[in-house]
């Protein structure tokens, strides 16, 4: 009978660890390590039975429940090391906290085993109510273990600590059902005992797995009040003066006492800590604070020092940040400021900004840079260039006045050459004639000079960045370029074409005539005789790229940047006497007109220059199109 | 009325350009010119007779070309002679603004002298 009672026990035991392995899949859940704790402690016990039983021939119940005992405090020392062991734990504070909750359970086991071995020993008949009484008050002590373990899901999560709380919790039914015996509401035997306790440990393990899986967060709701522990104590009081009379009694009584005073120690002790760990992190919050204010009063204390202003916009062009070198640029009104919203919102990033009201006026350099940023869309970057900008008009100033002084005395040498040269004052000998007319080339040259410096300053120094615009036809315009040019051409025996459909343009007609009959110039100058030369327009994504093309020396890699600079030599202009100022007028216009220019090397020799002049609205594109 | 040649007045304070024009307008074209060094000069020279045409130079010290003008027309209240400036600058704005006093042409130097007397003559047959 003995030995069928073991089998059973085991093989229910086998079954369990089977199907929670099977349920929970994981096997380092909390749910697993508790089903593991109550499989391990009833297959134990059922092994203990069967050594005993064989070894004496007999089930002496006192020796069989004291091997037990001693078994399941090897298994709780066992939790306990496989606890310290655990280096995760990273706080002296909470590994003494959860030794203090692991060795409590430890002892409620001892209490539990101690009981347990004396209804073996007296046998069931001697237990009086009282010895039920402690015995469902030992289930609360186990049970508060387990809701402390659950509470604390850290802890929980401890593979020792779990499989305490999974052997607590078996045991913890295993007595349910023998005071209900005591008590005459059931009659069970061990192996029912044991089968309904596991099945019942295995149950509430799977649920929870369940429940921690689909709601994390829900095991920490658990919670016991501290002032639990105090009624429970006096409790277990009460029961000893009123029941106990033998000696075991008031031994297992007063250990009980022991057990809640230990256990509302331990929630002292949890609260201490809590406490204590609050502190620490309240130290750390605030030294942290500290550092970024020292860190955020260092970058302020920079950002405050800079003579450059600093502005932060949010999305809508608030200002989000505003250093005092801004402040002083912007006075009180917000009139710059607006200013410079508007110019943002045409998409200009760097800019001027005169700002008239100020006395005397100032022009103030404007930098924009978008930024990703949710809060910030715009850092602005302004700097007084009020003396710089004075430096540079007073240059320009003094450049064009020299340039007018030169204008007078060329005015005298120009027109006495010119009435010299066309030989209607009288007539030279020829050697004079010859050089009258060296004096005439040179003062031309010199007089293209002046007047395209002067053209090129004038360009510059206009106000705002655009030159104003009206619609004119592309075709038109090149068509006039063609005619002017024509002269030239034939004398070079160069013929000049264009492919051009009517295409209205925004454009500063004359401007644009300026850049078109310069670079057909340059292409005549350039290309041997009975070459043509192409002037093309095509459309571009947003306006139109007109291109000369010529079939002549082209240009070096090298040049192709620098031949718009102002003075620019090639090594081609210095035997064609150009002033090495048109191209630099060329880019100017262009500019001011919101284009860009450029030169490539032709495939097949020559060179192409290409400008872009931006159509604007695309209604106005469609209305090209159709 | 008519007469063998126009009368046109040359106002500028440079000898050089005074001789020039003088020069160019005795070569190209058939006109008698006469010759004032200052706006002053002009100013008595237009109280005393008719041009067809007065050509008056811009920058001149005491008193510059529209100054001159605006005292001629004011000492002649029918004043209807045609004038046209000469000036170094040649800013379109400057143009702008002796055109918008009246003047029937603004002449830049340099010039070319047969330019000169051609755009002259212009304005003095029409």
């Amino acid at each position: 009978m003995l030995i069928v009672d073991v089998v059973t026990r085991l093989v229910i035991a086998l079954i369990c660890g089977v199907i929670a392995t099977m349920a929970t899949r994981e096997k380092k859940t909390v749910a697993m390590l508790w089903i593991r704790g109550g499989v391990v402690l009833i297959g134990l016990g059922a092994l203990t039975d069967a050594i005993v039983s064989i070894a004496t021939g007999s089930t002496p119940p006192f020796v069989v429940s004291m091997a037990e005992a001693l078994l399941w405090s090897l298994l709780s020392t066992v939790g306990v090391g496989s606890f310290l062991r655990n280096r995760r734990r990273p706080t002296l504070a909470k590994r003494l906290t959860t030794t203090f909750a692991a060795l409590s359970s430890s002892f409620g086991f001892v209490w539990l085993i101690g009981l347990g071995a004396v209804v073996r020993r007296e046998g069931v008949s001697t237990l009086d109510r009282s010895l039920a009484t402690f015995v469902l008050l030992g289930i609360v002590v186990q049970l508060t273990v387990i809701v402390i373990a659950m509470r604390r899901t850290e802890h929980a999560a401890l593979p020792g600590f779990s499989t305490f709380a999974g052997g607590s919790l078996t045991v913890s039914f295993a007595h349910v059902m023998i005071a209900f015996d005591r008590l005459g509401i059931v009659s069970s035997s061990p192996t029912l005992v044991e089968t309904f306790s596991l099945i019942g440990v295995t149950g509430l393990g799977i649920s929870l797995w369940f429940t921690n899986t689909k709601r994390p967060n829900r095991s920490r709701r658990f919670t016991v009040a501290p002032l639990f522990y105090a009624p429970a104590t006096i409790a277990v009081g009460i029961s000893i003066v009123k029941y106990a009379d033998t000696t075991d009694e008031y031994v297992f009584g007063f250990t009980s006492m022991i057990l809640f005073a230990m256990l509302i120690g331990q929630t002292a002790s949890h609260r201490s800590a809590a406490r204590r760990t609050q502190a620490a992190l309240e130290r750390r919050v605030a030294q942290r604070t500290h550092e970024l204010e020292q860190a955020s009063q260092l970058i302020n204390r920079v950002v405050e020092s800079t003579a450059d202003g600093i502005i932060a916009l949010d999305p809508s062009q608030s200002v989000l940040f505003m250093n005092s070198a801004s402040r002083r640029m912007l006075g009180d009104s917000d009139r710059v400021l607006d200013m410079i919203r508007a110019r943002l919102m045409q998409g200009d990033t760097s800019f001027d900004l005169l700002d008239e009201s100020a006395s005397p006026p100032r022009t103030i350099r404007v930098i924009g840079t978008c930024l990703d940023f949710s809060s910030v869309s715009w850092v602005l970057t302004l700097r007084d260039v009020t003396e710089e900008m004075g430096l540079l008009r007073m240059k320009t100033r003094m450049l064009t006045a020299v340039s007018h002084e030169i204008r007078t005395p060329l005015t005298s040498l120009h027109g006495s050459l010119s009435l010299l040269d066309s030989g209607s004052i009288d007539d030279l000998p020829p050697d004079a004639s010859r050089l009258v007319a060296i004096a005439r080339t040179s003062s031309d040259r010199l007089l293209r000079l002046v007047n395209e410096y002067l053209d090129f300053e004038r360009l510059n120094s206009r106000e705002g960045s655009r030159l104003p615009v009206h619609l004119h036809d592309l075709a038109g315009v090149v068509n006039e370029v063609e005619n002017l040019m024509q002269p030239l051409a034939a004398g070079r025996m160069i013929r000049l074409s264009h492919d051009v459909e009517p295409i209205d343009v925004p454009m500063a007609r004359d401007q644009i005539v300026q850049v078109l009959s310069n670079l057909v110039h340059n292409a005549i100058k350039f290309s041997p005789p009975d070459c043509i030369i192409t002037v093309e327009a095509n459309r571009s994504n947003n306006g139109v790229i007109i291109s000369v093309l010529d079939r002549g020396q082209g240009l070096r890699e090298e040049e192709l940047e620098g031949i718009f600079e102002p003075f620019f030599q090639s090594s081609l202009t210095e035997h064609t006497g150009g002033t090495g100022m048109g191209l630099a007028i060329c880019r100017s216009i262009v500019t001011k007109h919101g284009g860009r220019i450029w030169a490539e090397t032709r495939d097949g020799g020559g060179a192409a220059f290409r400008f872009t002049l931006p159509v604007g609205e695309p209604s106005l594109i469609d209305r090209i199109a159709s | 009325m008519s007469r063998n040649a126009h009368a046109i007045l040359v106002v500028d304070d440079d000898e050089n350009i005074r001789t020039i024009v003088d020069l160019s307008i005795r070569t190209y074209g058939k006109c008698e010119v006469t010759l004032a060094s200052s706006g002053l000069q002009a100013i008595e020279l237009v109280r005393q007779r008719e041009f067809d045409l007065i050509v008056l130079d811009v920058m001149m010290p005491d008193l510059d070309g529209p100054a001159t003008l605006t005292e001629i027309r004011r000492g002649i209240p029918n004043f209807r002679t045609p004038v046209a400036f000469l000036t170094a600058k040649a800013q379109a704005s400057d143009a702008e603004y002796l055109m918008a006093l009246g003047a029937s042409n603004v002449i830049t130097k340099p010039f070319d002298p047969k330019g000169l007397v051609e755009a002259l003559c212009r304005i003095v047959e029409a």
